[in-house]
């Protein structure tokens, strides 16, 4: 049930989000200063931001922007949790207990501090901030890789493989991992959440997407001065950000009480 | 115990050079001279060369760091090249008692509404009442801070008019109007911190409530109530004090929206500005406090554990 309710709303930003340049009712640039702070109407059906731009289009626009960082994000957390993880899982000894030692201390560090001086270093751009979350977001992944690892490794399919002559990335690829795999999607979804939120908080900030990128974080900013008397100019973008990262929640906790039964009826 | 604080003092040491190293090789290779752009935009080239002399930036990066930390031993963590160059010891401690204080009325917010909510889910499992808890905890961990942060403004603050929408005032210049004033951003940092905390907290008690402790002290006639405040709640406390400690480093980060949205001059407003501005003494000298901070809370919380399961020694 979860599942669907979670997959479906993500499903519909997905195809919004790609299909924006066909579905969006209005260019998300263009300006249009007579229709500036418009409520919702017909004609624009979540308003207008202060210079008259469709508020919808531009949402859709965003969802581009939330998607694309998100994707990457999560594409180089994972990336680099499941090489740490496995590594770390499956070498144990010191070079577990070091890869631990870093793995704590990056736990040690708030996110979006590090994400901040990242930015800082690097000049903010989207880029860098992909780089930024994707590099602060992957040690809880490599945790739960490296604990599942350390599980699987000493299972009998496993000890077998390796009595037949596998390499130890031979048995990483083909044994150790497939395992593992859906404790990965769970995490992968979970982290899509964290994602989408931290493209917003950053693009808030001023950190994130340029002016006039279409973005949600940077459209609460946006709409700020007008919270009093046209709140929608805010609320727009606000409320997608919203709706997508309680999308991803509830997908990764949906697949997880799939997967687990047991936590099911707890 | 001793040993235990010993030892947690030499694990301190690496993480502490570690974050600052990391940082500070961070701020160096922003791109451009930063004596350029701290010098001002009609610097000529002798300011320039005075600004990099001041600051130190003719020395190679190494030797920097070397005399940062030397410095930062003594008590000094150099000048901040904006506000009038004040030592950052003194803008830092103009700002951390403003987060601190954010910080554990935060704490104490979320912890007090997360224990009912996570107990209340556990207990009344697969009623109304669990899925309620469940959902709110949801809700608040998906709503964004900085647009709660706009809500509670705009409706507690401009339209109901029930609490002051923004500013601050120090604690020990009015104490009624600072906590007031305080409210809505501890509201707002608290929503985030509040899931993590009620969804362990459901699935401890409900892995206490299958004990058997728990069933002999029903059978003995103890009330409900009194076994789910001795028996079970001190039995549930210890993972719920370990997302506490997760969480310390969120708040902070937290802290820097929250404090940029509600006008708090606290130590999230200063990173942000100390990044904007190219503030790097300042940015040194707030990484460190938050990586001491964290550190200290954590100790706190291992400190915890042994009170909460005296079964549990702090030794090596």
């Amino acid at each position: 049930m979860r599942i669907l309710m979670g997959g479906a709303v993500v499903l519909i930003l997905v195809i919004l989000a790609i299909g924006a340049p066909v579905i969006a009712p209005y260019s998300p640039y263009k300006a249009d200063f007579n229709g500036a702070k418009n409520a919702p109407s017909w004609h624009h059906l979540l308003g207008q931001d202060q210079i008259g731009r469709d508020l919808l289009s531009r949402a859709m626009y965003g969802a581009r922007t939330a998607l694309y960082v998100g994707s990457l994000v999560v594409t180089i957390a994972v990336t680099l949790g499941v090489l740490v993880g496995t590594v770390g899982g499956l070498a144990g000894g010191w070079t577990d207990r070091l890869i631990g030692a870093v793995v704590d201390m990056t736990f040690a560090f708030p996110s979006l501090v590090l994400a901040l001086a990242v930015t800082a270093a690097l000049g903010p751009s989207l880029t860098t901030l992909m780089i930024a979350i994707g590099a602060t977001s992957w040690p809880g992944l490599s945790r739960v890789v490296r604990s599942a690892v350390f599980k699987t490794k000493s299972r009998d399919f496993v000890t077998s493989a390796r009595a037949t002559g596998a390499g130890p990335v031979r048995v990483a690829v083909r044994h150790v991992l497939p395992n593992v795999v859906p404790e990965i999607i769970v995490l992968a979804s979970l982290l899509s959440a964290t994602a989408v939120l931290a493209e917003a908080s950053l693009s808030f900030l001023g950190l994130g997407a340029k002016p006039p990128t279409p973005s949600w974080g940077l459209g609460v900013s946006d709409g700020q001065p007008f919270l009093e008397h046209q709140p929608w100019i805010a609320l727009v973008p606000g409320g997608f950000v919203f709706i997508t990262v309680m999308a991803f929640n509830v997908l990764g906790d949906g697949i997880r009480d799939v997967l687990d039964p047991r936590l099911r009826n707890r | 115990m001793r040993q235990y604080l010993a030892q947690r003092f030499l694990l301190a040491i690496p993480t502490i050079f570690f974050v600052t190293m990391l940082v500070f090789l961070l701020t160096r290779v922003m791109p451009g001279d930063p004596a350029v752009f701290l010098a001002g935009t009609d610097a000529t080239r002798s300011d320039i060369a005075s600004v990099r002399k001041e600051f130190h930036l003719d020395e190679p990066v190494p030797v920097q760091y070397l005399r940062w930390l030397k410095d930062a031993a003594h008590g000094n963590l150099g000048r901040s090249v904006r506000n009038a160059r004040l030592p950052v010891t003194t803008v830092l401690k103009d700002r951390i008692l403003a987060t601190l204080e954010l910080g554990f009325i935060t704490l104490l917010i979320s912890i007090s509404i997360s224990i009912p909510l996570g107990v209340l889910a556990a207990y009344k499992r697969d009623t109304f009442w669990d899925h309620a808890s469940t959902t709110l905890a949801l809700l608040a961990l998906s709503l964004p801070s900085f647009v709660l942060a706009y809500l509670l403004i705009f409706i507690v603050g401009l339209h109901f008019k029930l609490l002051p929408p923004a500013g601050y005032v120090p604690f020990l210049q009015s104490p009624g109007t600072n906590l007031k004033l305080m409210i809505l951003p501890a509201i707002t940092l608290a929503s985030a911190a509040l899931a993590g905390k009620t969804r362990i907290l459901r699935t401890t008690v409900l892995e206490v409530l299958n004990q058997d402790y728990v069933t002999v002290a029903r059978a003995k006639g103890l009330s409900m109530r009194t076994v789910l405040q001795s028996h079970v709640l001190k039995n549930a406390l210890i993972p719920f004090v370990t997302v506490v400690g997760v969480q310390i480093g969120s708040i902070l980060g937290g802290a820097v929206i929250v404090e940029t949205v509600f006008g708090i001059p606290g130590m999230g407003k200063l990173t942000l500005d100390g990044i904007l501005s190219r503030d790097f003494p300042t940015i040194q000298g707030v990484v460190l406090v938050i990586v001491l901070v964290y550190l200290i809370v954590n100790t706190l919380i291992d400190l915890t554990y042994a009170y909460l399961d005296p079964r549990i020694r702090l030794s090596g």
